[in-house]
């Protein structure tokens, strides 16, 4: 073809006929097209990659011979994130301005110039499947039937014919597993498919959400592909330029854009196989690091097993045959016993269930970019991505534009695809586990963190009110080093639950203040000193009358040392139970002193002498002082409660006996306070189910280590939900909460650790095998969040040492419904924020 | 993210590259009896038949310079086949995929796809 040229009519190229609902009509036969969702498999442990593959195995066993499976890169649409970040709050101004403040992050249109944006980018699963075939598909019964209806003169597009065909699709899709969630395409949704084909890397629409767009479609409203094979049309020599590249356009619009695609088919896998995690392959396509966009596809011919071991005698006939014809000849050379072995064993695999079922699969790469040399680099990156599982794809010149037809459904047949099919089992098949989700968090919410489980990234959303909704765990635990941002991410999170309407009662231990200043800006807030006595927390006077007893056990007998299951504790116990209470009239614990004082021998009395010489400590103040108003819950959103002069004491000497003996009385009743305040706050908050709330424990590790904290804290984790309640744990190991009990908790942000056997532990302990993953392990103590190390002449001397701002708040997520991801926590979206939660000591104003 | 060499990592998964592409050679004329200079593919004993069929007729039919032809035939048959064995693929894609991957590149196609609207057989719409 001269250069210049104008196009010729192939019809191979045309796009479909028509489309009705899900069903493509093209002049090769009619297809069924569907979404399919990908497994989580992401950071799992062998037996959940085990369970998937099983799930492939079963999804390749259903469906009629010829089906094609596609992942295709997908743009998420800016302002369809933006109402998600909105979600049910649209009627809260201040949330939506603040949501506003989030745009520039992930939409181009309105983030400065020059300003890094987060564009997300999604795999989506496309399933293709014919149904004019029956149900085998194309099989030679498959083939007789079209032939039959050709004969007949069928019209396929008629109601009768549109009904079978979606009886039968929708009798296929039934057979599905459920775990894919496959579901219909869209008629818009084909259309995209179509376009994104052509224009494969030089636009980027987002795909149509479901329900938008006309139920059919006609070939007028698809694009007309404009096919040059090589870019020779373009070309600026006289010379074909040879080059295994296609250029692929709207005929009709020849100006541009133009998309140059290379597709490359999967030539070569190793012999002995691929193990977990390297045989998802498809997966590390994800990780070329490109702005070009790559997808693949899988077509299938299905075979019965009858029909495998036929083919394989034969096969094992010829390879015998050529042993002899063949001489000397294979003497210096293995491949004939490789083959007949291979043949042997293939048959052992295809024999071995009678469901099993034969899949001849051709894999095909295909890389799209706006110029040559963009994807002539990806094509290069997606070899040695590959290379490392020891994969390779070839790129053959002159049959680019063929190779197209292979995502051209009912032309697929000319995509010389029968050239690059290997055989394999549906078992064995689906340990590929081609299709993997990498999505991590909710649908609505903030956004929490950049997903970084493969260079494709996408926002993981948080939203904990949905969460009771979902009928999830609200628990949340955040681990981290000191400074490695986690307190910096709760900062951010509790400010847009207030934000949101929600309540928030954050326990901070700090000298500095620093959540107070962290909310400083945010209305309905109240900042509570809880050492101030302002109020009573008598547990006698605030709690209900008949669970007032049982919290003054839990929190009076630690403070005054009395151990358990003592005969003073017995006292103590029925002294305060409803029954002696009401019978004697104690209303409070300065009524309990007064009727233990009015007890016959009362200075020899124990119990009566400890409550006295307590009663007496202006620490313990806000629990004997009849005159102190009872403590009412604050109308505030946010309640800051300030502990540090409470004087707690820390973990290790609530866990030593012999270290709490010691104790002064200040911090035991400190601690009896903070215990109190915390069962108050949670009585409140589950009391008012309407409105979502959280408590937030900021070094939480005192609260886990005293037992009343920790049966707080766990009744949350496992009631929560019912109340729409969250707790939040801050901590910096999560060895802390073995005592709590935290099995229940799902929700875990994992910051920089940089102890490796700790940093090893905590990844197990939130369910990332270190066997399986130990290059994750690896990289989360050292190339979590790493600090600026250039030690050249050059480089900046202000950054050595400290963290690259694009590097904060890296680490590892795990959602409501433990999906894991590798992720960057993201930072407050405007300056103001960040300097109201930044908790860095400020650099000395030299004099 | 690679499995450790240690950890347990079940089953592989697996294709069986090329199991049923097994090229044909002739080797041997009947059990025993090796074809000299063999084995041969197909294509090339098509080839050595195209060539010394013609010269062997040529030698039977005339008494004059039959043996140049035959001679330089063999030396034809010998130049082709070593040709065959360099450029005959042992795997796919097949010789017919590669000649029409040759051609694709030394004559490239550029092709539309038909306009439901115009009809017209060549060119863009107008």
């Amino acid at each position: 073809m001269a250069r210049g040229s104008d196009p010729r009519v192939d019809h191979h190229f045309d796009p479909p006929v028509a489309v009705i609902g899900n069903l493509r009509f093209t002049r090769g036969g009619v297809y069924a097209d569907y979404l399919i969702d990908g497994l989580p498999l992401v950071l799992r442990p062998l037996r959940t990659h085990e369970r998937g593959s099983r799930f492939y195995r079963n999804l390749a066993r259903a469906l009629p011979s010829g089906w094609s499976l596609s992942g295709l890169l997908d743009t998420t649409d800016p302002n369809r994130l933006m109402r998600n970040l909105v979600g049910n709050f649209a009627h809260r101004d201040q949330w939506v301005d603040h949501c506003r403040s989030w745009e520039p992050t992930f939409n181009p249109e309105v983030a400065a110039p020059g300003a890094p944006v987060l564009l997300e980018e999604r795999r989506r699963g496309w399933l293709t499947f014919p149904v004019d075939s029956g149900r085998g598909g194309r099989t030679a019964v498959g083939t007789a039937t079209r032939a039959k209806d050709w004969v007949a003169g069928r019209d396929v597009e008629s109601d009768t014919s549109v009904a079978a065909y979606s009886r039968l699709a929708a009798e296929v899709v039934a057979s599905l597993p459920r775990q894919f969630s496959v579901r219909p395409a869209s008629p818009a949704q084909i259309q995209w498919q179509h376009r994104h084909t052509v224009f494969r890397g030089a636009l980027r629409d987002p795909m149509p959400a479901a329900g938008v767009g006309p139920d059919r479609l006609t070939a007028t409203d698809f694009v007309r592909p404009g096919i040059d094979e090589g870019a020779n049309a373009v070309r600026s020599s006289w010379w074909p330029t040879m080059r295994p590249i296609v250029r692929v356009y709207d005929a009709d619009n020849p100006e541009g854009p133009w998309s140059y695609q290379a597709l490359l088919p999967v030539t070569h896998f190793p012999d002995t196989g691929l193990r977990f995690t390297k045989a998802a392959y498809l997966h590390a396509l994800d990780n070329v690091d490109s702005p070009a966009a790559i997808d693949w596809m899988q077509h299938a011919i299905v075979r019965s097993p009858e029909r495998a071991e036929s083919l394989n005698a034969r096969a094992a006939k010829n390879i015998k045959d050529q042993m002899r014809q063949r001489g000397r000849m294979i003497e210096e050379d293995d491949e004939l016993d490789i083959k007949l072995a291979n043949t042997r064993e293939y048959n052992a695999q295809i024999k071995a269930n009678p469901s099993e079922r034969e899949l001849d699969v051709a894999t095909l790469i295909a890389v799209g970019a706006p110029t040559v040399q963009m994807c002539e680099d990806a094509v290069k990156q997606v070899r040695h991505e590959l290379d490392q599982a020891e994969i390779a794809v070839s790129r053959w010149r002159g049959a680019q534009s063929k190779l197209w037809l292979a995502f051209n459904p009912g032309n697929e047949k000319l995509a010389h695809l029968d050239e690059f099919r290997d055989p394999t089992s549906a078992h064995l098949w689906g340990r590929f586990t081609p299709l993997i989700s990498t999505r991590v968090g909710d649908s609505r919410g903030t956004p929490l963190a950049e997903n970084q489980n493969t260079l494709r990234r996408s926002v993981i959303l948080h939203d904990p009110e949905g969460c009771a909704q979902r009928q999830r765990n609200t628990g949340l635990i955040v681990i981290g080093d000191p400074g490695a941002g986690k307190s910096h991410r709760a900062k951010l999170s509790g400010i847009e639950v207030v934000l949101r309407g929600g309540k928030v009662d954050v326990f901070d231990p700090g000298t500095h203040g620093e959540w107070g200043q962290a909310f400083r800006n945010v209305t309905d807030t109240a900042v509570i000193d809880m050492a101030d006595s302002r109020f009573s927390l008598d547990p006698l006077r605030m709690f209900d009358f008949e669970e007032a007893g049982a919290v003054a056990v839990d929190h009076i007998l630690p403070m005054i040392g009395v151990p358990a299951d003592s005969d003073m504790e017995n006292r103590f116990t029925l002294l305060v139970s409803p029954h002696m209470r009401h019978a004697a009239g104690i209303g409070s614990m300065r009524a309990l002193i007064d009727y233990l004082r009015a007890q016959p021998d009362a200075d020899n009395d124990m119990l009566l002498g400890r409550l006295q010489a307590w009663a007496t400590q202006p620490a313990a103040r806000a629990i004997f002082d009849e005159t102190l108003p009872p403590y009412s819950p604050t109308q505030a959103l946010a309640t800051i409660w300030l502990t540090h002069r409470l004087g707690l004491p820390d973990a290790d000497d609530i866990l030593n006996p012999h270290l709490y003996d010691k104790l002064p009385k200040g911090a035991r009743a400190g601690m009896a306070i903070y215990g109190l305040i915390i069962d108050t706050v949670q009585r409140y908050q589950f009391l008012h189910r309407e409105q979502f709330s959280t408590m937030i424990f900021e070094e939480a590790a005192e609260l886990m280590a005293y037992p009343a904290g920790a049966r707080t804290a766990h009744r949350i984790t496992r009631q929560g939900r019912k109340h729409a309640t969250g707790i939040w744990l801050i901590s910096q190991d999560y060895r802390d909460f073995a005592a709590m009990g935290d099995k229940f908790i799902t929700q875990k942000w994992l910051f920089a650790i940089r102890n490796e056997e700790l940093a090893a532990k905590t990844l197990e302990w939130a369910g990332v095998d270190p066997q399986l993953y130990p290059e994750v392990v690896q990289s989360y103590y050292e190339d979590t969040s790493p600090a600026e190390s250039a030690d050249d002449e050059d480089s900046d001397d202000d950054a050595f040492g400290k963290v690259d701002p694009s590097r904060m708040g890296e680490g590892f997520i795990v959602d409501e419904r433990g999906r894991r991801a590798r992720c960057r926590f993201l930072g407050a979206p405007t300056a103001q924020m960040a300097c109201d939660i930044d908790s860095t000591p400020p650099q000395a104003v030299p004099a | 993210m690679a499995a450790s060499d240690q950890a347990a990592t079940g089953e592989p998964a697996k294709v069986f590259t090329g199991i049923r592409d097994v090229p044909i050679y002739a080797g041997e004329s009947s059990t025993g009896n090796r074809l000299p200079g063999g084995p041969y593919r197909s294509a090339e004993l098509i080839a050595i038949g195209l060539i010394i069929g013609p010269a062997l007729w040529w030698f039977r039919t005339h008494q004059d310079g039959g043996f140049t032809v035959l001679a330089g035939s063999a030396v034809a048959a010998v130049a082709v086949t070593v040709i065959l064995r360099m450029i005959l693929p042992k795997r796919r894609p097949s010789l017919a995929a590669r000649a029409s991957f040759a051609w694709g590149s030394t004559l490239p196609r550029h092709v539309c796809g038909a306009s439901p609207r115009t009809g017209s057989g060549h060119g863009p719409r107008q």
